[in-house]
């Protein structure tokens, strides 16, 4: 299995999710022209790393992080990364307690209250981090 | 107290568009003197009325030109204290009655409801056929925190034009 990389332009956000080190990470602005096309190769490489390393139990990492570090995130993308997220946490059945790290810019009270609202939706705890 | 025109457009929203407007607006706050708070509320209701527009302009037959009745129409103005967000565009009317009903539903709603709507939305896993999450108008409403004013005008047999007006208050921040 590879890592997952995706580069970032000026509307979507750069996604980097390791498949070594369980760190994922997703950067910038997610505004993609094709949401649903952005977001569902993540949702596949995460159901593959599902069953090839988490499931099957050869993955050598000790746990789970997601960074995420945007500056903006439409609507839909939102959707998206919530189910990410309801993906991520299920591993919790493995024994496994990801690690959610979601860095805002101080003065946009606007992108905290976003990562507020998703660990109040999925009834789990976020560190919430300046990104400067 | 001043009022001024910040954005103006008038025609088809493709998704480039948006980007377009986005970085005409990020040119505009410098000069226009909007404090970096409110820029960042005005931002994420235009890309939200943008998008919403881009998906639902649905009257024009593919491929021709809409008559200036047809074309969505897009503007930021300041008026006095407050930033006025106006969108209109067409809608075909079998859409009309469960659109009212949500902007009608989300206009009875607090902040603490409209954070509880938003939760039931986007824990349910759905997305419209044409990509939307139901989450747009919601974050709208929360970002406002006012009321949101709407009016559907006749065009044709087949289509209303949706008009929607979004109200931001000026902050110091």
């Amino acid at each position: 299995m590879l890592p997952f990389y995706s580069g970032s332009s000026d509307f979507s956000p750069r996604a980097e999710f390791s498949n070594t080190t369980g760190l994922f990470e997703l950067a910038g602005v997610s505004r993609p022209e094709n949401v649903s096309a952005f977001y569902s190769q993540l949702i596949d490489w995460l159901k593959i790393f599902e069953q090839e390393c988490v499931h099957s139990g050869t993955w050598p990492g000790n746990g789970i992080t997601v960074n995420f570090k945007l500056t903006y995130c439409n609507s839909a993308s939102s959707k998206y990364i919530f189910q990410i997220l309801e993906i991520i946490l299920s591993w919790k059945r493995y024994g496994i307690q990801p690690v959610i790290n979601w860095y805002y810019d101080e003065s946009d009270d606007k992108m905290k209250d976003d990562g507020q609202d998703l660990a109040d939706a999925l009834e789990y705890n976020f560190n919430y981090l300046s990104l400067s | 107290m001043e009022n001024f025109t910040i954005l103006d457009h008038s025609g088809i929203i493709h998704y480039e568009t948006i980007g377009e407007l986005i970085h005409t607006f990020k040119d505009q706050i410098h000069l226009k003197g909007i404090q970096t708070g409110t820029y960042k509320k005005i931002l994420l209701v235009m890309i939200e009325s943008l998008e919403n527009i881009m998906k639902h302009s649905e009257c024009c037959p593919p491929g021709q030109n809409p008559a200036s009745t047809y074309m969505p129409v897009f503007s930021i103005r300041k008026d006095v204290s407050q930033f006025i967000i106006a969108s209109s565009n067409p809608v075909k009317k079998q859409s009309i009655p469960a659109f009212k009903d949500r902007l009608e539903y989300l206009n009875t709603l607090d902040q603490q409801g409209l954070k509880d709507f938003y939760k039931k939305t986007i824990t349910n896993g759905l997305f419209t056929n044409r990509g939307g999450a139901g989450l747009g108008l919601i974050e709208i409403a929360k970002i406002s925190g006012k009321k949101i004013t709407y009016e559907f005008s006749p065009l044709d047999d087949h289509c209303d034009r949706f008009n929607m007006i979004i109200t931001i208050d000026e902050t110091s921040n």
